[in-house]
C-alpha cells in the first residue's frame, strides 16, 4: 500500500503540536495532553489529503448492446437480460459501463452511454465502429479490461480499422454475442456506375440483398430517375432516365445478384440521381421510405478531346456528325505540333506529304504512350499520295501497298555477228557464246534474227519468234568464221529485218572483233535509231584499234558497248524491261457493308450501302470491324498502349455520300472513334470518405505530369479550389472537410483537360436496415481478432465467461477517516474530563477533578 | 452516508455530550466537624452527577459544535453533481509536437498540479493519442494519475483534438463541457467558439517552436523504363531565408551522395522541393536526414522502401503446369514454396482445390487463346481488357499476336465481391502448349514473372507515411490495413512494412509557429480559469482545528470546564 499526500505543507502545522504542551497547566493530566496531541495530529494529517493506493485485482468491464432496429426485439431483451446478469457478477472493484446504440426507456445500474447518428439523412444509422471507439475510451490507461459486444453485426460503416488495432496493441479482449437481426425487405445495397463521357451510355448495376419472401409482387423492375436538386431535404424525381428488364421473383427464391440498366449521358455534368426498387407491374415502389431508396450522383465525364487534322472545312459537319459528345479542335497538318491533352486524333483523308515526317514521328510516339488515332481516308489519302507507305504505315492495322500489274512488253532484237575469218577461233565463240546467252533471255512471245556477215550478209536466223530458242542457239552454234568483214551491209540487213517487225522495243546488237570497213555507220545509226531501235555493240576479242569504232557505233545508237575479251567477261544480255503499272485499288460502286463486332455498338445497326472504298489487306493481330465485299473496311488494333482504327473511306466524301441520310452514322462513328480514344485518364483519383472528412488521391498515370488543379463544386454551384500536396512525384492528396449530408462533386483539371468525380452523401454509411450480408461485421473473426470469445446465440454466454482482471490499484481517500478518528478522540477527551470516578489502588472510587 | 443517518448520528452526539455536560463539576457548602466527617463529607458529596439541573449551555454547544464537525467531516460530503452541470475534460494532447524537449513533460506536470485542485465529480482526464484515452474516470481519485501518466509518452503521429473534441460533442449535445487543452495550441483548440454548451480553455500552452525545419513529403515514382526511381522531396521551414538545407542521405543504412539533386520551383515561402533519379539497381532503402538545429527531432528524418527485393512466394498445386516450375527456378525475384500459409500467389488448373490467394488458374481449353482478368480494384481505372493486358505484361496484342500465331481472347471476369479485391488470373491452357512459339520464346519467362506480380499486387508505399502503429501492417495507399479477417475472403496478405514513423502527415509545421506565438499571446489570460479548487472539508478542517486549539486554551484556563 502507499500513501500519497495531495497538500503535504499542512504536515508543518505538526510542529505547533508542541504548543499545546506548553501551553498546558501544570495539574493537567498527561492522558489528556496525549489525547488532545493525537486529536489534532489527526485533523492535520487529515487536511494534507492522504490518499491509500491499495494493490487490488479489478477490471473495466464495457457491453456493448446492439438495440438497433436491425436486431429483433427479442434478442435485443435477451441481449439486455444477458447483461445485466453479468452486471450482477461484478465486484466493487470492478468498474461497468454499457454502451447502447440507440436510446431506451430503461437504464442499466451502471454508467450508459449511447452512440450518436453519424447520419443526418439516414437517422438510424448506428455506427459499430464508433460503439467500439468509445467503448475503448472506457478502459484507463494501465488497467485490464474487456469489451462483449451484442450485435447482429450489421454496420452501418466500416470505420472498424482503428478500434480493432487498439484492441489488439492494449490487449484487450473482445468477446462477440450474435444476435437475430430482422428480414430485410429487399434493398439496393450498392450502386456501380461505369465511367462515361457524355453521349456515352453509362452502365449501372444495383447489387441487390435482403429477403424475397417480404415482397407480395410478382415482378420487380429497378429504376433510374435525374433529380431536382432543391434546397429542402425533399428531392423530387424530374425524369425517368431509365428502367431495368422487369424479373420475376416467382422463378427463383432469391433475388438476381444485380439489375442493370443504361442510359446515354445527356450532358457533362454532376447528375443527381435515386435509385429504387418498383414493382414492376405498375411502377409502384417497393418502400415508400425516402430513406429506403438510394441517392447518388453521377459524373458524367466532358466531353472525349479530338484532334482533327484534315482541311479546316471539315471541322463543322464533322462537329455535327459527331454530337456533343466530342470537343474537336481542328489543325492543319503542317501545323501539327502535337497531341497536347487530346485522346485522340482523327487523320481526316489527309495526304502524306502534308503530314511532315517528323510530325509523324512525333503521333507514333504518342500513340504508343496511349493516345488513339483514327485514319481515315480514300483516294487522296491513300493512293494518290500513297499515305500507306509513309512514317505511320507500320501503326495502321491495314496493309494498303500500292498495287501494281508487272506489265512485260515485247522485243524484237536482231543479233548481228561478224563471222569474217578474222574472228575465227575464241572471238566467234564468243560471238556465238554472247548470241545463245541473249536469245535465253528472251520469252517466247519475242522475236530475234541473227544476220551474220562474212564479206556477204545472211541470215543466219531469220526473225522469228524466240519461242524455239534452242533451234535458234543451234543456228547459231553451226556458223563459222570464213571471208572477209563488211558489217555495214549486215547493219542494214537486220534494221530492214526489224523495221517490219512490230514490237514493243527494237534492239540491234552487232558482235564483231571490230575489223570492219570504214564507212557512214554514223548517218545509218542515226537513222536506225529515228526508228526507235537502239544498236549496242560488243567487241570480243582484244582489237585495241576497233574498240573505238564499236563505242562510237553504240554511243551512235543509243546503246550499251560491251568487251568480251574471254569468258571471265561474258554477259547475258537481258532486253527485258518489264514496267509496273498500279491497279485501281479505290474501288468505287454499290457495295453493302457487314458489321462485326457488337460490343462496340448496338446489334441493330444497319448501314447503308458504300459508294466507294479502299481495298487493303488487314494485319494479322488487327480485327475487323466492319467489312466490304469481304475486304476490311473498319480495321483497329493495339499499338503499343494505344489504339489505332483505319476507316478506309472518307468520313465526309464520295465514298459515304450514301451514309449522309443515315441517322445513326455519327452514333456509330462516334462510337468507333470513343473505342479508339485513350481509355485510361491520365490522372487517377480516388475518394475515400470517413464521416465528415473526404480524402483524395490523385495519382498520374503518366511519367513527369504537371501537378493537376483540384476544385470542389459546393453546394451552392460555386467552384472552390481546394490545395493538393504533393507526396511523391506522381502523387497528390487533399483531405478535406465534406459534411456527411452533402454529395461530394470534384473537378480535376490539368491544362485543357478535364476529369470530374462525384460521391454520394453518407458513401460510407448504410442505413440501418440496408445492410448487406456481405457488408456485415464478422462477429466470430472479430473475437479472434480480439483475443475473445464468441458465443452464436445469447444463451451460451450463460456457459460462462470468465472475468480476468489484473491486478491495478484503488485509491481510496483517507481524510474522512481520519475525521472520524478525530471525533471518536474528542469524545474520549470530553470523556475522560467528565467521567465522575476514577479506580483507586485500593479498589475504590475516588472522585476526580 | 444519508443525510437522515448523519442527522441521526448528530442527535446521538448531542444527547450524549449533554450527558457529559451534566458531569461537569459543582460544589456543595457542607459544614463538617472534624477530619473523619471531611472525608465522609466528599465521599458522599458527589461531584459529578447527572441528576441536577442543566448548567453551562454556551460551554455544550461549543462543543457541540466542534463535535458535528468532526462528525459532518467524517461523513465526507460532495456537492451533487448532475448531468447539467459541466463536464470537465482535460485532454493531455501527446501529439508530435510534444515530442520537442521537456513540452510533454511539462504539460504533465501542469496538469497534475491543476487536476490535484479538481474535485473528482464530473472531471475526466483523456490522453490525446490517436486513440484518445482515459487517464482517470470522473469517480478515481486524481492519487491514480501520476502512476498513469509514467507509462505515457508523446508520439510522432498527427494531433486528434479537432477529430476527439467533434466526437465528444456528438456524444453530449445537451451537456455543457468545459475542455482544458495541455498542449502545444495548433490553431485547432485556439479556433473552438465559445458558446453554452462548449468552451475550451488553453489550460498550458508549450512553447512555440522557433526556427524549425522539417520534411514534409518523401514519395517516389518508378520511371517508365523501370530501371530508374525518381525521388521527391519537399522541406519546410520557418526561416524563409534558408535555402539549402544539409541533408544526409543513405541507401541500405550506407552513405550514398546523390548525383544530381535537382530543386523544383515553388511558390510558397519557407518552402524547398526537390528531385532527384536513383538507379534502381543501388538499393532497395532510402533514408534522408536533415541536419537541424532546431530541437524538433520528430520532422528531421524519413524513410522509403524503393523496391521490394524478397522474392515472392509462389505455392504450384499438385497438376499446376511443369513449365511454371521452371520459370521459378530462373527467376531469382520467385520463389517456390510448399505451405500455402506461406505464399504470396497460387497457381492451380480450375477444378482443383481454390484458396484465399490471388490466383494464376490454368482453365478449361478453348477455341482460341484467353486470357481473363479479374479484380475489383483495377476494374475501376482501366476499362479495357488490351490495355490491362499492356499494364499487366507491358504487351500488346500485336506481340502476342505474333506469339501465339493468333489473336489471344482478352476479357474481364466477373468478380465475387470482397474488400480487398482479390486478384484472378484466368489463362487458356493454349498458351503453355509444347507447339505454341510463346512457350519458348523470351517473352514467356516475362509473361510468367509479370503476370505473378500483378496478381500479388504488391507495392511499396510511394510515399513515406506516418504510421499510426508502426509495426502494423500498411497497403499501398499507406493506409493501415488489417488481415481483412472480417470477410469471408482473406483475400491477400499484406506486407508488413516498418515505417520509420518520423513523417508528418500534417500542415507544414514550420510555417505555423510564427501565428502559434502570436495566438497565443491572445489568449494566455485563459489560462488562468483553471482556478484551484478548494474543498469544502479543508475549511471545515482548519475551523475545527482552530475550535479545539481554542477550547485547549479555554479548558486550560478553567474559562470552560
Amino acid at each position: 500500500m502507499n500513501i500519497t499526500f495531495s497538500h503535504p505543507l499542512y504536515g508543518l502545522l505538526l510542529l505547533l503540536i508542541p504548543l499545546l504542551w506548553w501551553f498546558a497547566a501544570a495539574t493537567t493530566d498527561w492522558r489528556k495532553k496525549l489525547l488532545r496531541s493525537v486529536l489534532l495530529s489527526c485533523i492535520i494529517v487529515a487536511l494534507m489529503e492522504p490518499v491509500g493506493l491499495f494493490a487490488q485485482l479489478r477490471s473495466t468491464q464495457v457491453f456493448i448492446w446492439d438495440n438497433s432496429p436491425s436486431v429483433t426485439t427479442a434478442q435485443q431483451q435477451e441481449a439486455r437480460a444477458s447483461i445485466e446478469q453479468k452486471l450482477a457478477q461484478l465486484t466493487d472493484s470492478d468498474n461497468a459501463v454499457v454502451i447502447q446504440l440507440h436510446p431506451s426507456q430503461q437504464d442499466f445500474p451502471v454508467s450508459t452511454l449511447t452512440i450518436a447518428s453519424q447520419s443526418s439523412i439516414t437517422d438510424s444509422s448506428s455506427s459499430l465502429s464508433m460503439a467500439l471507439e468509445l467503448a475503448l475510451q472506457q478502459i484507463p490507461v494501465g488497467e485490464m479490461g474487456a469489451i462483449t459486444l451484442y450485435s447482429d453485426g450489421h454496420a452501418t460503416d466500416s470505420h472498424w480499422q482503428s478500434a480493432i488495432t487498439q484492441l489488439q496493441e492494449r490487449n484487450i479482449r473482445l468477446h462477440t454475442v450474435a444476435l437475430q437481426s430482422r428480414s430485410q425487405t429487399p434493398f439496393i445495397a450498392a450502386l456501380k456506375v461505369s465511367d462515361a463521357r457524355v453521349t456515352q451510355r453509362v452502365k449501372v448495376a444495383a447489387n441487390l440483398a435482403g429477403d424475397v419472401s417480404l415482397l407480395n409482387v410478382d415482378t420487380v423492375q429497378l429504376s433510374l430517375y435525374q433529380l431536382a436538386e432543391s434546397k429542402a431535404t425533399t428531392r423530387h424525381p424530374l425524369k425517368l432516365l431509365a428502367r431495368s428488364p422487369a424479373y420475376d421473383i416467382n422463378d427463383s427464391d432469391s433475388l438476381p445478384a444485380s439489375l442493370t440498366l443504361s442510359f446515354v449521358a445527356p450532358q457533362a455534368d454532376f447528375i443527381p440521381v435515386l435509385a429504387r426498387l418498383e414493382n414492376a407491374q405498375d411502377g409502384s415502389p417497393l418502400t415508400s421510405d425516402p430513406q429506403q431508396q438510394w441517392h447518388d450522383v453521377i459524373a458524367i465525364q466532358p466531353p472525349l478531346p479530338l484532334l482533327h487534322i484534315g482541311d479546316s472545312s471539315a471541322h463543322e459537319s464533322l462537329e455535327r456528325l459527331l454530337g456533343p459528345g466530342f470537343q474537336v479542335t481542328t489543325q492543319q497538318p503542317e501545323q501539327f505540333q502535337g497531341v497536347a491533352d487530346n485522346a485522340l486524333v482523327l487523320l481526316n483523308n489527309v495526304t502524306a506529304s502534308r503530314f511532315s515526317k517528323n510530325s509523324q514521328q512525333r503521333l507514333l510516339q504518342s500513340i504508343e504512350q496511349g493516345t488513339g488515332l483514327f485514319v481515315s481516308g480514300g483516294q487522296r489519302a491513300f493512293v494518290d499520295d500513297n499515305f500507306a507507305s509513309s512514317t505511320l504505315a507500320p501503326a495502321l492495322p491495314v496493309r494498303v501497298p500500292p498495287q501494281q500489274t508487272l506489265n512485260q512488253d515485247s522485243i524484237a532484237l536482231a543479233i548481228v555477228i561478224d563471222s569474217s575469218g578474222s574472228m575465227m577461233g575464241d572471238p566467234l565463240r564468243l560471238a556465238k557464246q554472247m548470241a545463245r546467252l541473249a536469245v535465253q533471255k528472251l520469252k517466247p512471245s519475242d522475236q530475234v534474227g541473227v544476220v551474220e556477215f562474212y564479206g556477204a550478209r545472211q541470215w543466219a536466223v531469220p526473225m522469228q519468234l524466240a519461242e524455239h530458242a534452242e533451234l535458234i542457239e543451234r543456228s547459231i552454234g553451226k556458223m563459222q568464221a570464213q571471208g572477209g568483214s563488211t558489217l555495214f551491209p549486215a547493219i542494214e540487213e537486220a534494221y530492214f529485218g526489224l523495221k517490219n517487225v512490230t514490237a514493243r522495243y527494237k534492239h540491234l546488237l552487232v558482235i564483231s572483233d571490230a575489223g570492219v570497213e570504214e564507212n557512214n555507220y554514223r548517218q545509218l545509226l542515226k537513222h536506225i535509231v529515228s526508228e526507235n531501235i537502239t544498236v549496242s555493240t560488243a567487241l570480243v576479242g582484244s582489237n585495241q584499234e576497233g574498240e573505238q569504232r564499236m563505242v562510237d557505233l553504240a554511243r551512235w545508237g543509243h546503246g550499251r558497248y560491251y568487251s568480251i575479251n574471254n569468258d571471265f567477261d561474258m554477259v547475258q544480255l537481258d532486253f527485258n524491261a518489264p514496267q509496273l503499272t498500279p491497279d485501281e485499288i479505290y474501288q468505287q460502286d454499290q457495295f453493302n457493308v457487314s458489321l462485326h463486332r457488337n460490343d462496340w455498338w448496338p446489334k441493330a445497326l444497319t448501314p447503308p450501302p458504300l459508294r466507294g472504298f479502299i481495298k487493303a489487306d488487314k494485319r494479322l493481330a488487327a480485327t475487323t470491324l466492319a467489312s466490304v465485299a469481304q475486304q476490311p473496311l473498319l480495321s483497329s488494333w493495339q499499338y503499343g498502349s494505344g489504339r489505332v482504327t483505319t476507316l478506309l473511306t472518307e468520313i465526309l466524301g464520295t465514298g459515304s455520300e450514301t451514309w449522309s441520310d443515315w441517322p445513326d452514322y455519327g452514333n456509330w462513328l462516334a462510337r468507333a472513334l470513343q473505342h479508339t480514344a485513350q481509355q485510361q485518364q491520365p490522372y487517377q483519383m480516388t475518394l475515400q470518405r470517413q464521416f465528415s472528412q473526404l480524402r483524395v488521391d490523385i495519382t498520374a498515370n503518366q511519367a513527369n505530369a504537371l501537378p493537376p488543379q483540384l476544385s470542389r463544386v459546393s453546394a451552392d454551384g460555386s467552384l472552390i479550389t481546394e490545395p493538393l500536396t504533393r507526396r511523391a512525384p506522381h502523387h497528390w492528396v487533399a483531405i478535406l472537410e465534406q459534411p456527411s449530408s452533402e454529395a461530394a462533386r470534384l473537378i480535376l483539371q490539368q491544362g485543357g483537360w478535364q476529369q470530374f468525380a462525384a460521391q454520394r452523401a453518407d458513401a460510407d454509411l448504410h442505413a440501418e436496415l440496408q445492410v448487406a450480408n456481405w457488408q456485415k461485421l464478422s462477429l466470430p473473426a472479430l473475437a479472434e481478432a480480439g483475443q475473445g470469445q464468441y458465443w452464436s446465440t445469447v444463451s451460451d454466454t450463460l456457459l460462462g465467461q470468465s472475468l480476468q482482471r489484473q491486478q491495478g490499484q484503488r485509491a481510496v481517500v483517507l481524510w474522512p477517516w481520519l475525521a472520524s478518528l478525530a471525533l471518536i478522540l474528542y469524545l474520549l477527551d470530553i470523556l475522560y474530563r467528565r467521567w465522575p470516578a476514577s479506580w483507586t489502588r485500593n479498589g475504590r472510587w475516588r472522585v476526580r477533578k | 452516508m444519508s443525510p437522515l443517518a448523519w442527522l441521526l448520528g448528530a442527535f446521538l452526539l448531542a444527547g450524549g455530550l449533554l450527558l457529559l455536560q451534566r458531569l461537569r463539576e459543582r460544589y456543595k457548602a457542607l459544614p463538617v466537624a472534624n477530619m473523619v466527617l471531611w472525608q465522609q463529607a466528599l465521599q458522599s458529596s458527589q461531584v459529578r452527577s447527572l441528576w441536577h439541573r442543566f448548567r453551562h449551555w454556551l460551554t455544550y454547544l461549543f462543543i457541540l459544535v466542534i463535535a458535528l464537525l468532526l462528525w459532518l467531516l467524517a461523513a465526507a460530503p460532495q456537492w451533487s453533481v448532475n448531468d447539467q452541470q459541466a463536464l470537465k475534460l482535460y485532454y493531455l494532447d501527446a501529439s508530435a509536437y510534444m515530442t520537442a524537449g521537456n513540452r510533454f513533460a511539462e504539460a504533465k506536470h501542469q496538469l497534475l498540479a491543476d487536476i490535484e485542485q479538481q474535485p473528482a465529480a464530473n472531471r475526466r482526464v483523456l490522453l490525446g493519442d490517436l486513440e484518445t484515452r482515459l487517464l482517470l474516470r470522473e469517480d478515481e481519485q486524481s492519487a491514480l494519475l501520476p502512476a498513469r501518466l509514467e507509462t505515457v509518452r508523446a508520439q510522432l503521429q498527427p494531433s486528434r483534438f479537432s477529430a476527439w473534441l467533434r466526437q465528444i460533442q456528438q456524444q453530449n449535445p445537451q451537456r455543457p463541457l468545459r475542455v482544458f487543452y495541455y498542449g502545444y495550441p495548433t490553431q485547432a483548440p485556439l479556433s473552438v467558439p465559445t458558446t453554452t454548451l462548449l468552451q475550451v480553455v488553453v489550460a498550458h500552452a508549450s512553447a512555440p517552436l522557433t526556427n524549425n525545419q522539417g520534411i514534409t513529403s518523401f514519395g517516389k515514382q518508378i520511371t517508365a523504363d523501370g530501371k530508374h526511381i525518381r525521388v521527391y522531396l519537399e522541406v519546410a521551414q520557418s526561416d524563409p531565408t534558408v535555402t539549402a538545407p544539409r541533408l544526409q542521405w543513405f541507401l541500405d543504412e550506407r552513405p550514398y551522395q546523390p548525383q544530381r539533386i535537382q530543386q523544383l520551383a515553388t511558390t510558397e515561402p519557407g518552402l524547398l522541393r526537390y528531385e532527384l533519379v536513383i538507379p534502381r539497381s543501388l538499393g532497395s532503402h532510402l533514408r534522408v536526414r536533415l541536419i537541424t538545429n532546431d530541437n524538433f527531432r520528430g520532422d528531421d528524418h524519413a524513410s522509403l522502401t524503393m523496391t521490394d527485393s524478397t522474392p515472392l512466394r509462389i505455392v504450384l498445386s499438385e497438376q499446376a503446369p511443369k513449365l511454371f516450375m521452371r520459370v521459378l527456378a530462373a527467376d531469382p525475384g520467385l520463389q517456390q514454396v510448399s505451405d500455402a500459409e506461406q505464399a504470396d500467389v497460387a497457381v492451380r488448373r480450375s477444378g482443383e482445390a481454390k484458396s484465399d490467394l490471388p490466383t494464376w488458374v490454368i482453365g478449361a481449353p478453348t477455341t482460341t487463346p484467353s486470357l481473363s482478368f479479374a479484380s475489383n480494384s483495377a476494374r475501376t481505372s482501366v476499362s479495357s481488357p488490351e490495355t490491362m493486358l499492356q499494364q499487366v505484361f507491358g504487351f500488346d496484342v500485336a506481340t502476342l499476336t505474333q506469339r501465339l500465331g493468333q489473336p489471344p481472347s482478352l476479357s474481364w471476369q466477373p468478380q465475387n465481391k470482397s474488400l480487398y479485391g482479390q486478384r484472378q488470373l484466368l489463362m487458356s491452357p493454349d498458351w503453355l502448349q509444347q507447339k505454341s512459339d510463346i512457350v519458348d520464346s523470351a517473352t514467356f519467362p516475362l509473361l510468367i514473372s509479370r503476370g505473378l506480380n500483378w496478381l500479388a499486387n504488391r507495392q511499396s508505399l510511394s510515399y513515406a507515411k506516418i504510421a499510426e502503429q508502426p509495426t502494423l501492417p500498411v497497403n499501398a495507399q499507406g493506409e493501415l490495413q488489417l488481415k481483412p479477417f472480417f470477410t469471408r475472403t482473406t483475400g491477400q496478405k499484406w506486407q508488413q512494412q516498418t515505417l520509420n514513423p518520423a513523417l508528418l502527415e500534417m500542415p507544414l509545421t514550420a510555417l505555423k509557429t510564427t501565428a502559434t506565438a502570436e495566438a497565443l499571446a491572445a489568449v494566455a489570460s485563459d489560462v488562468d480559469s483553471v482556478k484551484p479548487h478548494r474543498p469544502l472539508a479543508n475549511y471545515l478542517l482548519l475551523l475545527v482545528l482552530l475550535l479545539l486549539a481554542v477550547e485547549w486554551l479555554a479548558v486550560q484556563r478553567g474559562w470552560i470546564p
